[in-house]
């Protein structure tokens, strides 16, 4: 046989294994639904039930874990797949369990289902997570900040504040809500008995198309990094002026704070206007 | 990866199939010549010593077929085929990689650089998994570690577990010339998304921290002689609400609680990162001790004041 006749030539049977797995690679399936899916791209009724139990043996004695249950057939384990040490599981049960503590039942759901096709494409399993009680004010307060509503907060001692929800952060064993209103920056749940859509929908302060401009000055502006999402142009005098987008405000002024005088922001004027009144209470707080 | 193959299993399975399903289990995990093919075939009795190469071209040919990549094995590959992409990969979606971003990014502000490393070897074992080039940069993004020389880290970490001292070629982010510097690793520590090496610099003596990403080469390390204890600087101030960030492993609450603010004593590497932080607290926080600091602090505040002053 020449080289050129072998470069042409396959094995119809083993294409027809490969195409059984990748269409296992992708979900469960019955017999039926697996005859149906393969035939969809052949000619003529290539594939049955006969020839698939064929292939899906032929695949478990290569090592792939295929049981069948309820009439149903899946990939339990990939032989060749992702080879997961002890302390990888150990880190994916870690974010697994973040999740469903911390985050709402939509991140959840995504998680528990990329941790499922993980651990069916490695060599070990994922132990699966205790369901945990639906964490009613954690999910509506992430609604209301996906959807832009304002956020009614209701206090055990039956006070309300009305605000704008930003996002959730965990102090230790305590979860606080990142608000925006005059008078907090963040709440421990622990203090609410409750929370209620406000009707009122914001303007998000800190997302959208939000451009921050500062200047740097000094040795800042010789060993400043620009991030990701910031541009940075160098000016005559030495210094350098930055665009920042889309940064949490909070998280922006807490970084620009830390450049002290070598820092000033330019725009937008509502901004700067906020880190003069910062700077003027941070004074106030020694009488200054 | 097989069972050894026995003949009266062959009924119920393909044996063209069991090839090519070995070949390419071979592939992903390592690049292979066509001797060490036929050896492992051989070795699983799915192939005989008399059989010719050609069984092997053209179960590559298959899996060509059925959409891997696989490059020409020549002097270029070490004579060895090499499988450069397949179609049996994790169906990962943005979503999930969004969730999973989200999630990573809160566990590690409190993760010690051993827990980075390893979730910065997970995303890369996953991203090679993932089912196109999107959805792998996207994970390989996830990791604050991908800018960095993972050797560095981990000499650097290891380090730091054991005290050495470290000589190591620096590039000065002030006069960006490269020095060399001898010092005493104390730890690694992720701040603001950046790896920097607390130590103590050995001609000065003082408390220094270097961004590692501006670390070139580490030199040699040794075994540290003589009193290393960098001193810290002690300042107690008071804090109304953690705000966005949590407290730092070198910080401890004295009093007080949620309502009424807290005490804190934090004890830091030097003057330069305790202002930053204090900084970094905008109006939650007040400097009660010791009094030179709280003046520095309100000097500084007052030059900040300066700059938007629009009236000057």
């Amino acid at each position: 046989m020449t080289i050129n006749k072998i470069s042409q030539k396959k094995n119809n049977s083993s294409i027809q294994v490969l195409k059984t797995l990748q269409v296992l690679l992708q979900g469960t399936y019955s017999m039926k639904e697996l005859v149906n899916l393969l035939n969809q791209k052949e000619e003529g009724a290539v594939f049955n039930n006969s020839v698939i139990s064929k292939y899906i043996n032929t695949c478990r004695y290569c090592g792939f874990e295929i049981p069948k249950i309820n009439n149903q057939y899946y990939i339990a384990k990939v032989p060749f797949g992702l080879d997961l040490s002890d302390i990888d599981i150990e880190l994916l049960e870690t974010v697994q369990n973040y999740v469903a503590d911390e985050m709402s039942s939509r991140c959840k759901g995504l998680i528990d289902s990329f941790c499922y096709k993980i651990a069916h494409f490695s060599n070990k399993k994922i132990s699966a997570v205790e369901k945990k009680e639906f964490n009613y004010t954690i999910e509506l307060f992430e609604r209301a900040k996906a959807k832009k509503h304002k956020v009614k907060l209701i206090f055990k001692n039956h006070n309300v504040l009305e605000c704008i929800p930003i996002d959730i952060t965990q102090q230790g064993k305590k979860l606080f809500l990142n608000i925006f209103c005059k008078k907090y920056r963040s709440i421990d749940a622990a203090r609410l008995s409750g929370i209620k859509l406000s009707g009122q929908r914001y303007i998000d302060p800190f997302a959208g198309d939000q451009t921050v401009i500062f200047k740097l000055s000094g040795n800042l502006a010789k060993r400043y990094e620009a991030r990701e999402n910031e541009t940075v142009e160098n000016n005559l005098d030495g210094t350098i002026t930055v665009k920042n987008r889309n940064e949490n405000k909070e998280m922006l002024f807490s970084r620009l704070l830390r450049y002290d005088d070598k820092c000033e922001l330019i725009q937008p004027k509502m901004y700067r206007d906020d880190m003069k009144i910062l700077i003027d209470e941070m004074l106030k707080n020694y009488g200054v | 990866m097989l069972e050894k193959y026995e003949k009266e299993d062959l009924c119920q399975m393909s044996l063209t199939g069991i090839r090519s399903l070995s070949l390419l289990g071979l592939l992903i995990k390592a690049p292979r010549s066509l001797e060490e093919i036929k050896q492992s075939f051989i070795e699983n009795n799915i192939m005989q010593e008399s059989n010719s190469y050609d069984i092997i071209r053209i179960d590559l040919n298959t899996l060509k077929s059925m959409g891997c990549v696989i490059s020409r094995a020549d002097r270029r590959t070490n004579n060895k085929y090499v499988l450069l992409e397949h179609p049996f990969k994790i169906q990962i979606t943005e979503d999930e990689v969004k969730t999973l971003k989200k999630a990573f990014n809160k566990i590690k502000e409190n993760a010690d650089v051993k827990i980075l490393l390893g979730y910065n070897e997970l995303f890369n074992k996953i991203a090679d998994f993932a089912p196109n080039e999107d959805i792998k940069q996207q994970l390989l993004g996830i990791s604050p570690l991908k800018k960095y020389s993972i050797d560095i880290v981990e000499t650097l970490h290891n380090a730091c577990r054991t005290g050495k001292e470290v000589v190591l070629i620096y590039k000065s982010p002030v006069s960006n010339k490269e020095c060399e510097k001898t010092v005493v690793s104390e730890k690694v520590v992720l701040q603001n998304d950046k790896l920097y090496l607390y130590c103590v610099d050995k001609n000065s003596g003082e408390s220094i921290y270097l961004n590692l990403k501006r670390i070139l080469k580490i030199i040699s390390q040794s075994d540290s002689s003589g009193n290393n204890e960098a001193k810290k600087v002690n300042i107690k101030f008071e804090l109304k609400n953690f705000g966005i960030s949590g407290l730092e492993e070198n910080e401890s609450i004295i009093s007080g609680d949620l309502e009424h603010g807290f005490v804190i004593e934090g004890k830091y590497h030097n003057e330069f990162y305790a202002t930053q932080r204090i900084l970094s607290f905008g109006s939650n926080c007040t400097v009660i001790e010791p009094e030179c600091f709280k003046e520095k602090i309100i000097e500084i505040l007052k030059k900040m004041r300066e700059i938007y002053n629009d009236n000057k």
